[in-house]
């Protein structure tokens, strides 16, 4: 079972869907769909396999390429794609796609093929343990209710209780579900109809009390991409990092999931651009100040207010209360 | 000079310089002093293609700087998934694919014989027996196909499509998306996304760490051996320095921080006899050995660990194995966040209300200073630390001395 293996090739996967989906195309048709699906330089490999004839997937008829194959071509799954399937089947969150009785139906299809990985095999020692409830039938109902509404574009109206315990009403219109590994939760990221600056709404899916499906439908899903790029600070945080106590390689593997700039200062320094927004803050911070004197924060000005503000607090706590400090300062 | 090639034969070279890109983002052609020139060149520019769109181009006094701006929250998948698409192959590996793929598509059972034959006259080309055969043993190993003895004859069929069962189990597809982008080995789940064209429109995933995809060929093998209950030998490059180590042992589990973007083995290593964690990324090689007998027994033993397992270290070897801290916090009414937060990320460790907004925290743990970067979370609410460990205590109230100093506090 090789995972680098030619069978799961880039160039494949273009020839496929070109031979799958196109029986016939011009040279420019197939520029195109290259450039689309393959790598910046790909191109320049291709198209002369392809014009020169080394590749014979082809029949020439002038400027057509005609597909030597037959209409239904498929590729079958691999023993490790069969075995990657095994082991989702096996893992408690499918259970937010199947009902009972589809889930044996499908672990009976894979029963003869060994599970790639089970979650025995991973433990995730700073995982918060408040997870989604996810054998709850109610919020597996919620799950697949927005799963089809999202695929459909259509609105849904959904009961909400807030972490104030307020019950909020809208109608959405679901755009993605997020997952987020640490929490262990799914949230949705939506949009409230006939709200016309389109901004994102996030609810967590174990808040929500109900989600039905709304006679009404979107011609398209809000770009959200550009909704969470516009919701970013124009100031990233500006972060200088030492390098001490492998500070540089924890720092920049922890921030590895957070849009960013770095660049060398000299030997012992290094400086960080990260960007987010408002309702990433919190958790940049607490992540900021978990590497303590390691990370230097230069700005942005709100950024800097606020984590001097937790120090102030933290000093005037150490003089009032804390004995330890005194103890090692006097040491 | 050889042709560039946007294609590379082996992974394990690649995967070191994607991940210096990727997880430092700033490196320039001086930075790696150990590779030649034209070698960074080449490998640049191939990461470039791989992965345009997400390559970002600046200009300091040292030259050109060039780093991956991936912004995980507006993905569908992860980029580096493309890396692992880009394993070179013959002229006549492409074409057999493709025609024996499709020849056995409406042929039930033949003899290599016949497969070639029957692919000569369908599509012409210049194809012999024992390529064909090698094409159809390699596909009867990969799953693609199946081979079957009739009387004297051994016949290969093609294995049915998985398209059926997408059709039958329509949310399938949406399973794989989401596991594709959230769960161990997410690569396998986008390659069966790209048998069946279906990219991932529906989810998002948060704290996901995309680096973790350039260790997956080692994590099959380790895989592999822990579900066989097989001991292995890994050699082992430091991330720091460049030696090499090889170590034996009996691989237990894979050890995940959904914080850190760390991920380890969890090994119980023959000539320590105790459990130690070891990053992956410093994995270069797994090779497995025998069968051990006394698995099952080591799993229950690591499981008792777990209660004292803060991270990954399992204390010092020598050293008194337990250790304790007691965190005293001030948490206002309208802070009862903080609490939560105490619930959910403190590992069970004792929580009390010993007065009205003052809170204790209490955990035994192998290695308390292990905690460190966890407590400092909660500055400006501690009002005390308690630790079995001097050191641990001493290093707390320096780095937030420094933390003072550093911001003139």
């Amino acid at each position: 079972m090789e995972l680098f293996s030619e069978i799961y090739n880039c160039y494949y996967q273009i020839m496929k869907s070109i031979l799958e989906n196109k029986p016939e195309l011009n040279l420019d048709e197939l520029r195109s769909h290259i450039s689309e699906n393959g790598y910046e330089e790909s191109l320049l490999y291709l198209i002369p396999k392809l014009q020169s004839g080394e590749w014979t997937l082809f029949e020439q008829d002038g400027e057509t390429y005609i597909s030597k194959l037959t209409g239904d071509f498929y590729v079958p799954l691999t023993t490790l794609q069969k075995s990657y399937i095994k082991a989702i089947l096996q893992d408690i969150r499918i259970q937010l796609f199947f009902s009972e009785e589809e889930l044996c139906e499908l672990q009976q299809l894979f029963s003869d093929i060994p599970a790639l990985w089970t979650s025995h095999d991973f433990y995730y020692y700073d995982r918060y343990s408040n997870r989604d409830e996810y054998e709850n039938k109610e919020y597996q109902h919620h799950f697949r209710t927005l799963i089809e509404a999202i695929h459909n574009h259509q609105y849904v109206d959904i009961t909400y209780e807030s972490r104030y315990n307020h019950r909020i009403h809208h109608h959405y219109l679901p755009c993605r579900l997020e997952y987020s590994i640490k929490n262990d939760k799914f949230r949705l990221l939506g949009t409230i109809k006939g709200e016309h600056k389109q901004q994102i709404e996030i609810l967590n899916l174990d808040r929500m009390k109900d989600v039905q499906l709304l006679p009404a439908y979107a011609d398209k899903i809000p770009d959200i991409d550009q909704s969470i790029q516009k919701s970013y600070y124009k100031e990233p945080v500006h972060l200088l990092i030492h390098t001490d106590r492998n500070a540089l390689e924890r720092t920049m593997l922890q921030f590895a999931n957070y849009k960013k700039n770095t660049t060398k200062l000299d030997d012992n320094t290094y400086e960080c651009f990260i960007y987010y927004n408002q309702k990433m803050e919190t958790e940049l911070l607490i992540e900021v100040l978990s590497f303590g004197p390691m990370i230097e924060v230069l700005g942005n000005e709100h950024f800097l207010h606020t984590l001097k503000q937790r120090l102030y607090r933290q000093k005037r706590l150490m003089k009032q209360h804390c004995a330890s400090a005194h103890t090692i300062e006097k040491s | 000079m050889s042709e560039f090639k946007e294609l590379i034969k082996s992974f394990p070279k690649t995967r070191e310089y994607v991940r210096d890109f990727f997880v430092y983002g700033f490196k320039t052609r001086d930075d790696f002093k150990e590779k030649s020139a034209r070698t960074y060149d080449n490998e640049r520019r191939r990461i470039e293609s791989w992965l345009s769109g997400f390559v970002r181009q600046d200009y300091n006094d040292k030259g050109k700087n060039i780093s991956l701006a991936i912004d995980s929250n507006l993905l569908d998948t992860n980029p580096l998934y493309r890396v692992w698409k880009t394993k070179s192959f013959t002229d006549n590996d492409i074409m057999l694919h493709f025609f024996l793929l499709d020849y056995l598509s409406d042929i039930d059972g033949m003899t290599i014989e016949a497969i070639t034959d029957g692919i000569i006259d369908e599509y012409a080309g210049d194809f012999d027996v024992q390529m064909v055969r090698r094409k159809c043993n390699a596909y009867v190993k990969e799953g693609l196909l199946r081979k079957e003895k009739q009387g004297k004859d051994l016949l290969y069929y093609k294995n049915p499509d998985f398209k059926d069962i997408i059709a039958e189990y329509n949310m399938l597809a949406s399973a794989l998306q989401y596991y594709q982008i959230s769960a161990p080995l997410g690569i396998v789940g986008d390659t069966i996304l790209d048998n069946i064209s279906k990219p991932n429109d529906t989810f998002r995933v948060k704290h996901s760490f995309f680096v973790h995809t350039l260790e997956d060929e080692i994590l099959l093998k380790l895989l592999d051996s822990m579900h066989h209950h097989q001991s292995i030998e890994i050699l082992t490059k430091g991330t720091k320095t460049s030696n090499e180590v090889t170590m034996r042992g009996i691989p237990m589990q894979i050890f995940t921080s959904t914080r850190t973007g760390r991920r380890f083995l969890c090994l119980y290593g023959f000539k320590s006899k105790r459990f130690t964690c070891i990053r992956m990324d410093s994995v270069k090689k797994v090779e497995p050995l025998e069968r051990i007998d006394n698995y099952t027994a080591l799993q229950e033993k690591l499981r008792n660990c777990y209660p004292y397992l803060w991270g990954v270290s399992f204390g010092e070897k020598g050293q008194p194995h337990i250790g304790f801290i007691k965190l005293t916090l001030r948490i206002r009414e309208d802070e009862q966040f903080i609490v939560e937060r105490l619930q959910r990320e403190g590992k069970g460790g004792v929580i009390t209300c010993v007065e009205p907004n003052i809170y204790t925290y209490e955990k035994e743990v192998f290695d308390t200073n292990e905690l460190l970067p966890w407590l400092r979370t909660f500055t400006g609410r501690i009002i005390d630390i308690e630790c079995s460990s001097e050191q641990t205590k001493k290093l707390f109230f320096n780095d937030m001395q420094a933390m003072f100093d550093l911001y003139n506090i």
